[in-house]
């Protein structure tokens, strides 16, 4: 009979991602790479989650805790299309993306 | 196989009409803006003001009625109404002001008064639920917007390059605030953050380690992600950039209503954790104390107005947490009366720049040099406006500040108190140095003489009287702002461990 994987090992994975999600925003120089580590955060959310649904008492508990992933979904899909019309906007302007060199705002 | 019934929730829509108001103008302004775009702007703004007006006239009638409908999602109670009515009054004055400046900065988007309506219809959202996913949909509703706003002037890299960077670090904040959601849910089973408080006073009473451990995680979690929205040192680094490099209008907003939003959500939250009030409360205090030093300390070298705004925007934002951290309704009365004079000393200072950051020109302190020679009226109001953001006395500013200092007497907050009274010396000093600058002397060279549209006359003027009437008066506000935060006060001390 097979075990089921204890709710602890969802929860180190999901931390884990959102991490290593959190490093990559930090250390990253493409716009483009920084919003998939973002991505990356928002499904090790979607991941724990799911993990702690399926730790609920009740029904209406564990169904809350899979809508509220629908949510994410869609919110993550709505910052794609606002996130990728910005760097396509940019890249129109200059050729280049890179964070680095998009510093004309300092003093 | 369990069958699941949902019951379809009671819906009392009385609660939903401000919300349904704005989304709808907004809805209309599109279309019409789609099938008739030969309809000059102002038509279109007035539209939106309308709806604004709407708006408001049916928060006026949920005043004083407690209302929580479609299965507890969406509150309407004082506090709600206050800060809606907020956000809305400054979605309405920055409306007044805006077609001008487009205009002018050949930004000629009919889809700017829908955009702006959605974020106002985002924000609404956030003030009014106390379902953490809610709030989490009203603010990516409000920040979508706002992206999208940043990046309107799409030929100059400045406004794409504020968009970008707030896209990406609001996004990185966002997902700080839904992992924080996601450990309370694994804490709690639920998302509303009203049931918070009794699953940590149960855990404890049955010695259970690990509801407390995900509280106080997602606690911090959350508080990172909403110091984000709400430009908390150390999470502050954005806002001079995007606030500099956006179209004038839209900090202006932006700086207003996302800081009322941000706000209001870190208020009630941390309202419902008030058990953790050791895990928290330094945390808020260091926030608070960063905030306001930093921000004026860096604002004090700017040498750009808007920049400057933007540090001394960190520095109020310093000040609110103050409200918060006291725990008492004596501080969040402060922190609502605050945000009130807030909103309208911003719009206000960020209008008058938006007059100078006209296409050719720019914001620099120097530019400003010699506006009395250029337009007396706005040298007026610009010195009254700084004026209340220094807190001096006949301004509303000054009754801002020290309700939020009695607040943080009574709380035995003495520390924050005098580092809000050092502050304020430190903001005074640049704000009227700026001040001066005004009336000093340009130097040499030919100056363009500006022009005040009317609809810019009419936002500052309705800023300068309500900051100058405030600053007389402001019983009537402050009583309102105690009667919205009773809300609060049931929160606060029935919490109590």
């Amino acid at each position: 009979m097979p075990t089921e994987v204890p709710l602890n090992a969802y929860l180190t994975l999901g931390a884990f991602m959102f991490v290593m999600g959190m490093i990559g925003v930090i250390i990253k120089r493409n716009p483009i790479v920084i919003f998939m580590c973002i991505e990356l955060m928002l499904n090790a959310v979607n991941l724990t989650f799911l993990a702690f649904a399926r730790h609920q008492p009740t029904l209406q508990a564990q169904i809350s805790g899979h809508m509220y992933v629908i949510f994410v979904i869609a919110v993550a899909a709505a910052e794609v299309a606002v996130g990728l019309g910005i760097i396509m906007a940019i890249f129109r302007l200059r050729d280049n993306v890179d964070v680095d060199q998009i510093a004309s705002l300092r003093e | 196989m369990e069958t699941i019934s949902f019951p379809v929730p009671e819906i009392q829509f009385s609660a939903l009409m401000p919300l349904l108001m704005v989304v709808g103008a907004a809805l209309l302004v599109l279309l019409v803006e789609l099938f008739f775009p030969r309809v000059p702007h102002t038509a279109l703004s007035g539209l939106g003001v309308l709806g604004l007006g709407a708006s408001a006239y049916f928060l006026m009638l949920l005043w004083r009625n407690d209302i929580a409908t479609f299965a507890d999602m969406l509150r309407s109670d004082n506090l709600s109404v206050m800060f809606s009515l907020i956000i809305v009054g400054a979605t309405a004055l920055t409306m007044l002001f805006s077609e001008d400046y487009l205009q002018a900065r050949g930004i000629r988007l009919g889809e700017f008064y829908p955009l702006l309506l959605f974020a106002t219809a985002g924000a609404l959202i956030m003030v009014s639920s106390t379902d953490l996913i809610v709030i989490f949909l009203g603010l990516e509703v409000l920040s979508l917007s706002l992206y999208v706003l940043c990046g309107l002037a799409r030929t100059e890299l400045r406004s794409e390059e504020s968009a970008l960077k707030y896209f990406l670090l609001g996004a990185f904040a966002s997902a700080f605030l839904l992992y924080g959601i996601a450990l309370v849910y694994g804490a709690v089973g639920n998302v509303d953050m009203t049931y918070i408080a009794s699953a940590w006073n149960n855990a404890q009473a049955s010695n259970n380690p690990v509801t407390p451990a995900l509280l106080i995680a997602g606690a911090a979690l959350m508080i990172v992600g909403l110091g984000f929205k709400a430009a908390l040192v150390p999470f502050h680094m954005w806002t001079p950039d995007v606030y500099q490099g956006a179209p004038t209008v839209v900090t202006a907003y932006m700086a207003a209503v996302s800081k009322v939003a941000a706000f209001a959500v870190l208020a009630r939250l941390i309202g419902s954790m008030m058990p953790l009030q050791e895990v928290w409360g330094p945390v808020l205090w260091w926030l608070s104390a960063l905030s306001m030093t930093i921000g004026n300390l860096v604002a004090m070298v700017q040498r750009d107005a808007k920049r400057m705004l933007a540090y001394s925007s960190i520095a109020h934002a310093g000040y609110l947490v103050i409200g918060i951290v006291s725990a008492n309704a004596a501080g969040v009365a402060a922190m609502v009366f605050y945000l009130v004079v807030y909103s309208l000393m911003t719009i206000g200072a960020f209008g008058v720049l938006s007059l100078m950051s006209r296409a050719g020109d720019n914001t620099s302190i120097s530019a400003l040099q010699g506006l009395w020679k250029r337009h007396p009226f706005l040298a007026i109001v610009m010195a009254v406006l700084l004026f209340s953001l220094a807190g001096v006395p006949p301004t509303a500013g000054f009754w801002g500040k020290w309700y939020l200092f009695l607040g943080a007497v009574q709380a035995n907050q003495i520390a924050l108190a005098v580092i809000l009274a050092v502050n304020s010396v430190i903001g005074a000093y640049y704000y009227l140095r700026l001040t001066l600058t005004l009336y000093a002397d340009a130097p040499g060279e030919e100056q363009l003489a500006l022009r005040a549209p009317a609809g810019m006359v009419a936002c500052l003027l309705i800023c300068v009287v309500g900051l100058i009437g405030l600053g007389l008066m402001p019983t009537p506000i402050a009583d309102w702002s105690r009667e919205a935060a009773q809300v609060m006060e049931s929160w606060l001390t029935a919490m109590k461990p």
